[in-house]
């Protein structure tokens, strides 16, 4: 390193204050040639505010000029090249590592900002994290273990907890009554246990006739009950005025009546103890991250279709006089409408469907349902359906058969329930099943077999799943 | 009184090239926008601390102004720290979080760092007031400039620390101007240490160009008020070479006026008087700035490497509590 | 349980915390000699001394930092603001240092300081005088308000607001020192930020703190021979708030009423009602009302002063409006 080593570097429009974004070079205080001294004046720089000199921080030569004066440019904007000199020795090697007044490695830009970066992230790669993160979790009850961190070195985030409570499994047809770890979205209810409807659908409601106790139903989706969410139900409950009905409506009707008039049904029920399969999802559940959760109502879907596979005569049609079984099990779900009415796609080769893979064309259907996008390969036609009132609270159901088939499956809410085990008596957590039979197929014995093949199956579900 | 040595001079002259050097690296540092917000410098002035410091015990208290970075540097805080700090990283002796004005470091007694002129001396007597109730034989070190004498509160503190007898060491930078306004343009009487000694305390005016005059001074007052317990206070006599901060075009004062100033440089007077004395070199000076700068480059680089505090960590250090957010 | 009133409780309060730390000592105006503006510390000058109980010059700011600097040196002081009305004086340093210290320092420096003030109308004192600056205060992140309403807490809030390793600002209001109330002989752990329920009901939830808590108590005693349930909660903290207690109160309810003897405008009344609506939206059956001091300084003849100043009669009024679903009558005074 030697005394005099010099380099070309660059004077830059300096920052003069706390808001300056640009300047104006008034005038060049020197000329290119002129060798200045560290801390000398070259120019004066004209602000919004005043008019400012500028000096060199170390000892060079001035080159030549870049702005001319007059020139408004950006603060951190080149103006001027300068043949540093040094001196004395500066420890480290590089030459260029000697600091002309504005280095020019440094981007205005990048000032301040050594971004934390968005590295890959690593899942779970660390759980270091802020004790207010912390602390959101808690309130959102997430379990920041499980969730995604896009923090550097894999941290979790407060976006990551806030994305992670809000993503919600696709709603199912089973309620959970289990305090699972997905962090359930804001019921329909309020915590008082009133619907959640707004002060305007309120006064319309009142404006409408329609009664206060009414207006809960008209909640869909977990939100609350809005001006027009009643203007709608105003304009559907002047039925009579309507000219059309419901096409849905009316086949719908056609279809349970024809079923009530021609199907001699039977019915049974069976409290199953679903304890231990509750348990053992949500073993299962804790293991992965939110989306990845199975609920309740895939695992008794797959209990059904092992059900309706082991005991064939309940899976299929009648007619012609006669029985005919089904290859498959292809299961009906019965969705209930935002509008009114029901629709029932289908869950083909349900007896084929891992749970994971019943999880995801049940979460399938129901979202395109929802979204009023059910395809056509969705609405095939089943050989036995499922129907469930339970998340609306009733404890079993005894549906109608829906013709041609031969059986349809109920399943009420999961309830605590006393249990006999022998002498002594317990809680347990009960599914009441019930199964609708048609009378000409099968008999109360068959029924019976179908739904103990379901408690069967449902008990070996979910014990040879590996984390 | 310590008389002079051709250590304690060289000790002294590292100090105050330290400090000089280290500012003019933040200016430019602010220029390369990567110091934002206020930027006070200390260029001129590095005597008072330099002369002032080594008087006192780590034991004893610091409170500063918002033009705290030489005594910050020189109390011992390390310059990466407060370079960090000025850079907002997560390294600074404030964690970031306060940036040039809000130095701290309570480890070393060096209680800030304040922005409102005047609004530390309470808080010096308020130090003092615990080490006098704890029995601790400690004083209490204040920095503010000739400004804050026209506050109320540089009144109520003068008064309550004679009033109530603590040791309090008000150390008053006179550098002549109040950002733009001179002093003779605020103050009907201008003889700070006249006023002072009204208020029941022993007053000294210093040449605060003169580090080993200040040195001196600063040895005789501490030790007044660490065995008297009351307060002193010391006016030096001082004067800013840049401006008031970094957008300050200067128009209150002239060209010449600084230029005399000039001519009295702390570490020009120093380095004349060690040449003379035959205990440094012509080039002393040149030699300890290429040392010190090592250690500024060092200082911009930790800077430079210490992350920006996470933005999940926002509300904490408000209450001891992190969780107590007022319920926000 | 034995009776004191607000001044005496203070005085058990302070002379108890006195009693158990040494670190705590009291400084301020007329604390000693004189027995305190509001004769709440007599007597504890003989007791501990010039040394622990200070008069201070009138010098608000210096006194005021001053017990910020001691709190920052390891004490554990009590500075008494003789009113709320003179701690504007002293605003920079609560402001710009005790409620700052710890943020700028990353957590180095704490200040561990109490701020006694008295504050409030009603007393004919004028405007300088009758100051409630309770929400300024409660502006703040970095101190902590509270507010004693009943005379037991008059007793047992100073002990926590000592033990807190933050500012906190205890206001007292001037109307309560003479007031008499039952008080536990033992510490009750008064926490210093939660709301507490001081009279269950069901038709509507009246929040309110300090001075105008025996005002809203006297309000559902009118108000149930109306047949109107009223729950009252008497805040205690200010900040922060405890939003548990409000919304558990608001969602059982349906209707709310703030009582805050700040102005209206821009006040407290307002931080609550904004909290309300964010939170239990879908549990009202009324707008949140609010019952505050009138737009006006405050007047020193006794009918005006009354006329601006939150009154049990305006209280019920409220109440009632909120029940019956009556908008135009929910904002009281609301003459502007």
């Amino acid at each position: 390193m030697t005394d005099t080593a010099a380099s070309t570097v660059e004077l830059r429009m300096p920052a003069l204050g706390a808001d300056m974004t640009e300047g104006r070079i008034v005038e060049w205080l020197v000329e290119p040639g002129d060798h200045v001294d560290r801390g000398e004046i070259v120019a004066v720089v004209e602000t919004d505010k005043a008019d400012i000199e500028i000096e060199v921080f170390r000892a060079a030569t001035i080159g030549r000029f870049l702005v001319e004066p007059g020139e408004v440019v950006p603060v951190g904007t080149p103006i001027a090249e300068l043949e540093a000199t040094a001196r004395g020795a500066a420890p480290d090697e590089a030459p260029e590592a000697e600091e002309a007044p504005s280095a020019t490695e440094v981007e205005p830009e990048d000032a301040a900002e050594a971004p934390a970066g968005r590295e890959t992230p690593t899942p779970h790669a660390t759980h270091v994290t802020s004790p207010l993160v912390r602390h959101l979790a808690e309130q959102h009850r997430v379990d920041i273990a499980h969730v995604h961190g896009t923090g550097p070195g894999g941290r979790v985030t407060r976006s990551d907890v806030e994305h992670a409570a809000s993503t919600i499994p696709a709603p199912s047809p089973a309620p959970s009554r289990e305090p699972s770890r997905e962090p359930s979205r804001e019921p329909a209810q309020a915590p008082g246990g009133r619907p959640r409807v707004t002060p305007r659908a309120r006064r319309l409601a009142e404006e409408a006739g329609i009664p206060g106790e009414r207006l809960g139903d008209l909640a869909t989706n977990g939100r609350p009950v809005t001006g027009a969410d009643v203007l709608d139900a105003g304009r559907e409950a002047r039925g009579p005025q309507v000219p059309d009905v419901d096409p849905m409506r009316r086949r719908i009707a056609e279809l349970m009546a024809r079923s009530w008039r021609e199907i001699p049904h039977y019915h049974l029920e069976r409290r199953l103890d679903v304890g231990d399969l509750l348990d053992r999802l949500r073993s299962l559940n804790e293991q992965r991250s939110v989306a990845d959760r199975i609920l309740p109502a895939a695992v008794l879907l797959a209990g059904v279709a092992a059900a309706a596979q082991g005991v064939a005569e309940c899976n299929g049609w009648w007619r012609d006089d006669r029985f005919h079984a089904a290859d498959h099990v292809d299961i009906g779900v019965v969705l209930s409408l935002r509008s009114g009415g029901v629709i029932v796609p289908t869950i083909a080769n349900a007896d084929e469907l891992d749970v994971d893979a019943m999880m995801g064309r049940l979460r399938e259907i129901v979202e395109r349902a929802r979204r009023g996008r059910l395809r056509g390969s969705d609405l095939a036609e089943a050989s036995i359906t499922v129907t469930n009132l339970g998340d609306q609270g009733a404890d079993a159901v005894f549906g109608v058969i829906h013709p041609p088939q031969v059986a349809l499956v109920g399943l009420g809410a999961v309830r605590d329930d006393v249990w006999a085990d022998g002498d002594s008596v317990r809680v347990a957590r009960t599914v009441r099943a019930s199964l609708s039979g048609d009378h000409r197929a099968t008999d109360g014995l068959t029924g019976s077999v179908f739904l103990a093949e379901m408690n069967r199956a449902l008990d070996r579900l979910l014990r040879e799943e590996t984390p | 009184m310590t008389r002079p040595t051709a250590e304690t001079r060289a000790e002294a002259l590292r100090a105050m090239v330290l400090v000089r050097r280290f500012e003019e690296r933040c200016a430019q540092l602010y220029q390369e926008t990567k110091i934002h917000g206020f930027l006070h410098l200390y260029v001129g002035e590095e005597a008072v601390a330099a002369g002032t410091m080594p008087a006192l015990d780590p034991a004893d208290n610091v409170v500063g102004t918002y033009r705290e970075h030489g005594h910050a540097l020189l109390r011992g805080v390390p310059a990466g720290a407060v370079m960090a700090e000025m850079f907002g990283r997560v390294d600074g002796c404030s964690g970031g979080r306060g940036g040039s004005m809000h130095l701290f470091d309570t480890a070393r007694h060096f209680y800030g760092g304040n922005a409102i002129v005047g609004g530390g001396l309470p808080l010096a007597v308020g130090l003092a007031l615990a080490d006098r109730m704890k029995d601790r034989p400690a004083i209490t070190a204040c920095f503010f400039g000739e400004g804050a004498v026209a506050e109320g509160e540089f009144h109520e503190s003068m008064n309550l620390a004679a009033l109530w007898n603590l040791p309090v060491l008000f150390c008053c930078e006179n550098n002549l101007y109040a950002m733009g306004t001179a002093l003779d343009r605020s103050e009907a009487n201008t003889d700070l240490s006249l006023r002072a000694a009204s208020y029941g305390m022993p007053a000294w005016p210093v040449d605060g160009m003169d580090v080993e005059a200040v040195a001196a001074t600063a040895e005789r007052a501490v030790a007044y008020v660490r065995n008297s317990g009351g307060p002193a206070f010391l006016e030096f006599r001082t004067y800013r070479f840049r401006a008031h901060s970094m957008y300050d075009p200067e128009l209150y004062r002239d060209k010449s006026e600084v230029a005399t100033w000039r001519g009295r440089d702390p570490i020009d007077l120093l380095v004349e008087r060690m040449v003379e004395a035959g205990q440094a070199d012509p080039d002393v000076r040149a030699q300890v700035e290429a040392e010190v700068d090592a250690e500024i480059d060092a200082a911009v680089e930790f800077a430079e490497a210490s992350p920006l505090e996470d933005p999940d960590e926002l509300l904490t250090h408000v209450y001891a509590d992190v969780s107590a957010d007022g319920g926000t | 349980m034995s009776t004191m009133t607000g001044r005496t409780a203070m005085r058990a309060a302070m002379q108890a915390a006195l009693q158990a730390d040494e670190r705590v000592f009291l400084m301020g105006e007329d604390v000693g000699r004189y027995g305190g503006c509001f004769a709440v510390s007599t007597g504890l000058l003989d007791e501990f001394g010039p040394d622990r109980i200070r008069d201070t010059p009138l010098s608000e700011s210096a006194f005021v930092g001053a017990g910020i600097g001691a709190a920052m040196g390891g004490m554990r002081p009590i500075v008494e603001i003789m009113t709320a009305n003179f701690s504007l004086l002293a605003l920079d340093q609560i402001v710009n240092n005790a409620a700052t210290l710890r943020h700028m320092s990353a957590g180095q420096c704490g200040v561990p300081l109490v701020i006694r003030t008295t504050t409030g109308g009603g007393r004919q004192l004028a405007a300088q005088h009758s100051h409630s600056f309770d929400g300024w205060y409660a502006h703040i992140p970095g101190i902590k308000v509270v507010a004693p309403g009943t005379i037991a807490d008059f007793r047992w809030m100073l002990g926590p607001a000592l033990a807190d390793p933050d500012p906190v600002i205890v206001f007292e209001h001037g109307g309560l020192y003479g007031v008499e109330g039952d008080v536990p002989d033992t510490d009750p752990g008064v926490p210093l930020d939660r709301a507490v329920v001081r009279r269950p009901g069901t038709d509507l939830t009246i929040i309110t703190f300090g001075g105008t808590l025996p005002t809203c108590l006297s309000a559902a005693e009118t108000l149930a021979t109306d047949g109107i349930d009223a729950e009252v909660i008497d805040l205690r903290s200010l900040r922060p708030l405890d939003d548990a207690t409000i919304m558990d109160s608001v969602a059982r309810t349906h209707r709310a009423i703030v009582v805050d003897e700040g102005w209206r405008s821009v006040g407290l009344s307002g931080e609550v009602s904004a909290r309300i609506v964010e939170q239990v939206f879908y549990e009202l059956d009324a707008p949140v009302g609010r019952v505050a001091t009138a737009e006006v300084p405050l007047p020193y003849p006794r009918h005006l002063e009354q006329a601006a100043l939150p009154s049990v009669d305006g209280v019920v009024e409220a109440a009632r409006a909120a029940v019956q679903g009556d908008v135009a009558r929910m904002a009281i005074p609301g003459r502007r």
